[in-house]
């Protein structure tokens, strides 16, 4: 049988989802949504759905990894076995744990760790649900969950993933994007400070095809940064609202 | 004036959100300054001093909080030895909790102003004691030493029953067994009065 490519873009320029190339997915973020964790947040960008939650500062345990001078992070990326089409094993696998680490570098970036010495911040990351770019969605549920805990942060982070699919560069891109197309390249952001903090490319592109990609995750990292802003203001007006 | 309408207090602020410049302001609690910009650390009300010419911003979360010195706590003995108690603090006075529990210890030499040879004539395993924080540091060390602070609340080592305090010791009052204990002033349940 002859393998017959999937046309992703059409003759309008529209996306397989009818998106145009520089548009986002539908976003849906929620923060506090656990009860016993100590920030929490929920990110929904289109059918990727993720769960993330923080705990501490708190005391080390294993004590050995204590660190004298800042608190250890931990990060957990995790996706539950009913996140893919095809069931996915339970225990972390290869690319979870180098997305954990990634991740983890990440937030180390953002996070002030050296006012809780001796302490651990931990961070778990579930997806729910899976349809690519689930490191920016988990890296943005983090990010808000971190700042529901009140741990002191330079800055949120906002992330997307651009995808070149058909020779055009789109932004968000979606599981059939990711798979059948050129490349993909995650991008986050601290978007006030206006640092990368994560960057990785998956495929080819050119130089110029590189910079034009940052400058359109730089315009979608702007409206995720409004979204995550929206969350976390929403949660406190409500919040208003039960004293009175 | 222009300037007060620029530096409103009370607005909600996000974290890296740009305060004001250096010259403007110098940068209080919960901010941070990168290359003479003052931005926000928490999400928070700003707070713009202009007599001190300070600007703070008040967390609408707090962090979880961390034992300091000088605190009151309230911790379960865990584990004694012969020199030491260790305990897990789970709270600390004015309804303050933490994230999980810290590790507290409580050294023979610490736990009275009265010679006490072994920790178990005065603490025993899972007795709750009110005690006060000596270092900032994790693990934590305690002092019982004072009135207010001490046991202040034991199980029977025979029955397992709550103690009672009478006078200056400790008795079950079902199988009338006597224990000794650093008591606190504050010990919860007392003898005489029947509840």
């Amino acid at each position: 049988m002859r393998y017959e490519k999937i046309k992703l873009v059409d003759e309008n320029g529209l996306r397989i989802d009818g998106r145009k190339p520089d548009q986002l997915r539908p976003v849906k973020m929620e923060v506090s949504v656990l009860k016993n964790a100590d920030g929490s947040a929920y990110v929904e960008q289109g059918n990727t759905r993720v769960l993330a939650a923080v705990y501490g500062p708190r005391e080390v345990h294993p004590k050995h990894l204590t660190l004298p001078d800042r608190a250890i992070l931990r990060t957990r990326y995790h996706m539950v076995p009913y996140s893919t089409d095809e069931r996915k094993s339970p225990a972390p696998t290869r690319r979870e744990i180098e997305l954990s680490k990634v991740i983890r570098e990440a937030l180390e970036s953002v996070i002030f760790v050296e006012l809780y010495p001796r302490t651990t911040i931990d961070v778990f990351i579930e997806v729910i649900q899976a349809d690519a770019g689930t490191r920016t969605a988990g890296l943005m549920a983090a990010s808000l969950a971190l700042a529901d805990a009140g741990i002191p942060m330079k800055d949120l982070i906002a992330a997307v993933a651009i995808g070149k699919v058909d020779g055009t560069l789109v932004l968000d891109i979606n599981q059939v994007e990711d798979e059948y197309g050129e490349a993909d390249m995650p991008i986050a952001m601290m978007p006030s400070l206006g640092e990368i903090v994560l960057l990785q490319l998956n495929g080819v592109l050119s130089e110029e095809e590189f910079y034009e990609a940052l400058k359109l995750a730089q315009k979608g990292i702007a409206q995720l940064y409004e979204f995550e802003k929206q969350a976390l203001m929403k949660k406190y007006v409500e919040v208003k609202v039960e004293e009175v | 004036m222009v300037l007060q309408a620029k530096f409103y207090s009370g607005k909600i602020v996000f974290p890296g959100e740009k305060l004001c410049v250096l010259e403007e302001f110098m940068p209080g609690d919960g901010t941070f300054e990168i290359n003479g910009n003052v931005y926000s650390k928490f999400v928070g009300r700003v707070l713009y001093d202009f007599v001190s010419r300070k600007v703070t911003v008040v967390p609408l979360k707090k962090v979880a909080n961390i034992p300091k010195q000088g605190m009151v706590i309230y911790a379960v003995i865990s584990t004694t030895k012969d020199d030491v108690a260790f305990t897990k603090i789970f709270g600390a006075e004015k309804g303050v909790s933490f994230s999980g529990t810290f590790t507290g210890i409580l050294h023979v030499s610490q736990i009275s102003s009265n010679y006490i040879k072994v920790v178990t004539d005065a603490v025993k395993v899972g007795d709750i004691v009110k005690a006060k924080v000596l270092t900032s540091w994790n693990p934590f060390q305690l002092t019982t030493k004072g009135t207010k602070l001490g046991v202040i609340y034991a199980l029977c080592s025979k029955c397992g029953t709550p103690l009672i305090k009478k006078r200056t010791k400790l008795q079950c009052p079902k199988c009338g067994n006597v224990e000794s204990r650093k008591i606190s002033s504050d010990y919860m349940l007392s003898g005489g009065k029947r509840s």
